[in-house]
């Protein structure tokens, strides 16, 4: 066989299966690109199986958590966004790396999100949190997101003053934490408190953090603008114009119940408590 | 060396116990067709072997250049190992094996890869050595070479030591015959003798090879021949050989370990 | 001591000729590529990111070396047979054995340093541009010197492994011995299991075996402070020094267990 022969030969069965796979990937795309899987989700197993390196696969883990959130977030439809592999992620993630505070903060914050911002699942965040707090007793941040769920997500208010309090006596703990205790117990659900916390939290270095606080504080003050509004229609027994919200889109009368509420294209949406996540 | 470990016994060699380490800084030794390390040039491996004997940086210095001299290894002595003919690493192991100027010497089939120069060539060193003094353990199974350098020999046959000792007084020196060559033979003349001879057999033409019994006066035949025109090509004594007596011998070991 | 020395220097300069520094640019090209792909996927996390990601490679690739070159270090010269013209030297069995474990030692060394500096100059080049404010709030600084703390554990887990790679290599082929060696690293990450194994099995006898190996073979998990590290959490001086004698006294035990096997091998 001559050399150029082997040389076409070679080059021709090359380009042969490049084809083949492309003709194949048009009309069975692979694994990959469908929805993830999780193959293990035994926290134990991994651990065991990283063989020492847990930081790095806990980091993968991370980045995994990452995507997928993203990844459901930006989803259109048909997709319809579960988040079902947020929580098992974070979890992998906390088991291998029992110090990886990031994953603690953001799991409480995005766990608790509602749909379809989020699962909608505050009651996975407070676990996550306290699998934080079980390996690091005395972070403080940790028990101020867990004084913050309760607060915000389950309304839980006696809860949330308990935990802002113990978060209060722990060691480096910031100042503020002692009066936000205070007001949290003494006024419930009032807005002031809660602004107050969001004000706190818009101050961070994490830009993940600062852009959910900010959110809040325009939800919130939507709240109160949709407060006045329907006050104002109580007394004044007509119905006001629709003001924009403070996004700048305008508020739109829910004709299910006949209440002012936020538009489904504001960013702002949905609120609190607006929609339910899919079981 | 102690690479093999002795089941019983105790030797000594000059003048130390066989397992002392620091005797071997006096001793030679080239293993059978021996391979050194790929990545090392022959220079490198010398020096490496030079610093294991402890030799001091001056010493090596001199003794290398000159070793690889005497053993004929020019330019290749830069050259990675891992490029080495078999000649070549031949001859890279006899120079390890006298780097360091040792008193006894052992080969293992020093003969072993080498064309008829190569031989021809170790055979001159065995012998230079020896003149300096030193002693040469080697082991061949070419028993012709055994024969041409060695002042005594040991045959050892199914690990058991059959015989030892000076040649001379191993073989049988007695002649056992004559054997004689000559050229230009004229036919009546070869008629003449063939009587006195064992056997009359014909090389090429007129060239014929008379094997004489013991007592056949070769130096008659001889001067008949030469007077009827022939000429000598050589004349030897036939005395037993190294080959048949080591034959001998470990068929003698052979039966006493049936008996 | 002389002998063991050049046997030292020996291997190294075979590790070099053999290219087994190359794994340095793939270390390189590694955690330099980590550093420049991850910016956007972490969400601030690089640099601790690329401390793992550095110590788990500076391991990894340790390990590789100590296992691989570890098993050939005798059996290559045994079946080459240049250990024939090798121990005709003036050198003692037990010297050629010390000196091959030293320069397989002097080799990793090498190897780390090298990656130590990789790992410190990345980190500078990434934490360069991020604010202060941002940088006092982590758990570790960027440069942290702790790190050191976590590669000198690593270095300490390799020369065991080193030394139980070469303890098989007096006697077993390259083949065995690298499932050996592996075999006993792995059971050696999952030492504290063996602890507690009447957790998972009912038999006395197992359990009686599983603890007897829990005692007997290394636990290499006393080597692992990398989390530790990278969370800023202190690691003392004490158990820096009690983990090097428990390195120590091990391949203690492994070197005279090889020159034990290889100092009545028959060389036929």
């Amino acid at each position: 066989m001559t050399r150029g022969i082997a040389a076409l030969g070679a080059a021709l069965s090359l380009a042969g299966a490049v084809v083949l796979h492309a003709v194949q990937d048009r009309s069975a795309p692979p694994e990959v690109d469908r929805p993830e899987l999780l193959y293990v989700r035994s926290a134990a197993v991994i651990k065991r199986a990283a063989l020492g390196y847990d930081g790095i696969v806990a980091d993968l883990y991370w980045i995994r958590a990452l995507q997928h959130f993203g990844a459901e977030r930006l989803s259109k439809p048909p997709h319809t966004p579960t988040y079902s592999l947020l929580y098992p992620m974070l979890d992998l993630t906390t088991t291998l790396d029992p110090y990886f505070s990031i994953a603690y903060r953001f799991g409480s914050i995005f766990l608790g999100e509602a749909y379809p911002g989020g699962p909608g699942r505050p009651d996975l965040g407070i676990e996550l949190l306290k699998k934080g707090l079980a390996a690091q007793p005395a972070k403080w941040q940790y028990m101020q997101d867990l004084g913050f769920i309760y607060y915000w997500h389950m309304r839980d208010f006696a809860s949330a003053a308990k935990a802002f309090q113990a978060a209060a006596e722990m060691p480096g703990a910031p100042t503020w934490l002692r009066p936000l205790a205070a007001v949290t117990l003494a006024e419930g659900g009032e807005r002031r408190a809660s602004r107050a916390l969001w004000q706190q939290l818009a101050q961070s270095e994490e830009p993940w953090l600062q852009g959910a606080a900010t959110l809040r504080l325009a939800q919130l003050d939507a709240m109160d603008i949709m407060e006045a509004w329907r006050q104002f229609r109580r007394e004044r027994g007509v119905t006001p114009p629709l003001p924009p919200d403070p996004s700048g889109t305008p508020f739109v009368i829910d004709p299910a119940t006949g209440d002012i509420t936020v538009a489904r294209e504001s960013k702002l949406f949905p609120l609190p408590g607006q929609i339910q996540p899919p079981r | 060396m102690q690479l093999v470990f002795p089941t019983s016994g105790a030797a000594e060699i000059l003048g130390r116990p066989v397992g002392d380490v620091s005797v071997r800084r006096r001793i030679g030794y080239l293993p059978e067709n021996p391979y050194f390390y790929d990545h090392l040039t022959a220079e490198e491996l010398l020096d490496y072997y030079g610093r294991l004997f402890g030799m001091a940086a001056a010493d090596r210095r001199q003794r290398i250049p000159a070793t690889l001299d005497r053993l004929g290894i020019g330019a290749e002595r830069r050259m990675a190992l891992r490029k080495f003919s078999k000649g070549m690493l031949q001859r890279v192991g006899l120079a390890q094996a006298v780097l360091n100027d040792p008193e006894v010497i052992f080969l293992d089939e020093p003969m072993s890869g080498l064309d008829p120069l190569g031989r021809r060539d170790v055979r001159a060193l065995m012998l230079e050595l020896r003149d300096q003094g030193r002693t040469i353990f080697f082991s061949s199974h070419i028993l012709s070479d055994a024969e041409s350098l060695c002042s005594q020999v040991a045959i050892v046959a199914k690990g058991q030591l059959a015989a030892a000792g000076r040649l001379s007084d191993l073989q049988h020196f007695a002649v056992l015959g004559w054997e004689l060559v000559m050229a230009g033979v004229p036919a009546e003349a070869l008629e003449r003798i063939r009587a006195r001879a064992r056997r009359v057999q014909s090389i090429a033409g007129d060239r014929y090879v008379i094997d004489l019994p013991p007592d056949g006066k070769p130096e008659e035949m001889l001067r008949e021949l030469t007077a009827a025109g022939a000429t000598v090509v050589s004349l030897n004594p036939v005395r037993e050989t190294l080959e048949e007596l080591f034959v001998r011998r470990v068929a003698e070991v052979g039966k006493g370990a049936r008996a | 001591m002389n002998a063991a020395r050049c046997v030292a220097i020996a291997v190294f300069r075979e590790s070099v000729r053999d290219k087994v520094f190359y794994n340095l640019v793939l270390f390189a090209v590694l955690l330099v590529g980590a550093s420049i792909l991850l910016g956007q996927l972490t969400a601030g996390q690089d640099v601790k990111i690329i401390k793992d990601l550095g110590l788990a490679a500076t391991s990894l690739f340790g390990l590789f070396i100590a296992i691989f070159v570890g098993i050939n270090l005798v059996s290559k010269e045994v079946e080459r047979r240049s250990v024939y013209p090798l121990l005709a030297k003036p050198i003692r069995r037990a010297e050629f054995i010390a000196g091959k474990y030293a320069g397989l030692l002097l080799t990793l060394l090498a190897n780390m340093v090298v990656m130590s500096v990789a790992i410190y100059v990345v980190l500078y080049f990434l934490a360069r541009n991020i604010p202060m404010q941002i940088q006092t709030a982590w758990d570790a600084p960027a440069l942290d010197p702790a790190l050191l703390k976590a590669i000198f554990l690593i270095y300490l887990n390799l020369a065991v492994v080193t030394a139980v790679a070469l303890f098989f290599s007096t006697y077993s082929s390259p083949m065995l011995s690298a499932i050996f060696t592996l075999g006993v690293y792995v059971v050696g990450q999952f030492n504290a299991d063996l602890k507690h194994f009447d957790r998972i099995v009912d038999s006395p006898a197992a359990i009686a075996i599983a603890r007897a190996c829990y005692y007997v073979l290394p636990d290499f998990s006393k080597f692992d402070v990398k989390l530790a590290v990278v969370h800023g959490l202190p690691v003392s001086g004490t158990y820096l020094a009690v983990t090097a004698a428990y390195a120590a006294l091990y391949v203690a035990a492994l070197l005279f267990g090889a020159v034990l096997i290889f100092s009545r091998r028959d060389f036929k």
